[in-house]
């Protein structure tokens, strides 16, 4: 089910269109507070190569990204998080068996990401505090 | 000799702005394959090369990117589901992070 720590199939906005679903991602599932959940994004496009990877990113190797029933090497971008309804708008898989989530993080891992989400919040304040929102 | 292909771009208030690239046959050429190969054409593949690389920038320069949903926007998020076996110190840490998540404002607003 939709929770913490799960991989799940949801249409993420995307920068031009990002008041409505966009294209089907796989995203990681940082929680729910009913009747919304938190989720962030994930890509296997590229990053350009002349630019530093932003901190909040983890990468996932292919042998990692197998272990969670993905094909490529994926980028978790803890950084570019989308707060969105559990509803079939946002997750197209929201009514099957499985509900969209093709994998579930192990506890492990949950935290790593929960102590990396919590850093960098941490600097997202830190910013705002120094420049401004 | 270049060519030249003119697009519109969506200024702040959504509306698009016409612009002129020109760029050389070799260039043209691949880029129409890459196009071809994503189903787009190639004015639609600049455009979208060019916005992922500005939002990759702006990615950069910001620590969270948040986006809501309109209809998320108008919701009162009840508490954090507690997750599986999950201690109190946990979930008291986990609940004060989403507090603060749950707080930053939409980033494209």
């Amino acid at each position: 089910m939709i929770a913490e720590g799960a991989f799940v199939e949801v249409l993420f906005p995307t920068s031009e269109h990002p008041r409505q679903p966009g294209l089907r991602h796989i995203c990681y599932c940082l929680g729910v507070r009913p009747p919304i959940a938190l989720v962030a994004y994930t890509t296997s496009v590229p990053w350009p190569a002349d630019m530093p990877l932003p901190f909040g990113v983890r990468i996932f190797s292919l042998a990692e990204a197998e272990a969670l029933n993905q094909r490529r090497a994926f980028r978790l971008h803890l950084n570019r998080q989308a707060r969105i309804p559990l509803t079939e708008k946002w997750f197209p898989g929201l009514g099957a068996a499985n509900q969209g989530v093709i994998a579930v993080a192990s506890s492990r891992l949950r935290q790593e990401l929960l102590d990396l989400a919590i850093e960098l919040e941490k600097r997202h304040r830190q910013t705002v505090e120094r420049l401004g929102p | 000799m270049p060519r030249t292909l003119t697009r519109t771009s969506a200024s702040a208030s959504g509306r698009k702005v016409p612009i002129t690239l020109r760029i050389d046959e070799a260039r043209y050429r691949k880029l129409a394959l890459l196009a071809e190969a994503e189903n787009r054409t190639p004015t639609n593949y600049a455009e979208t090369a060019l916005l992922r690389d500005m939002a990759a920038k702006e990615e950069v320069s910001r620590a969270i990117t948040m986006l809501v949903a309109p209809e998320a926007a108008g919701l009162v998020a009840g508490a954090l589901e507690r997750s599986e076996g999950e201690s109190d110190d946990r979930y008291a840490a986990r609940s004060q992070l989403f507090d603060r998540l749950f707080a930053i404002p939409d980033s494209d607003a």
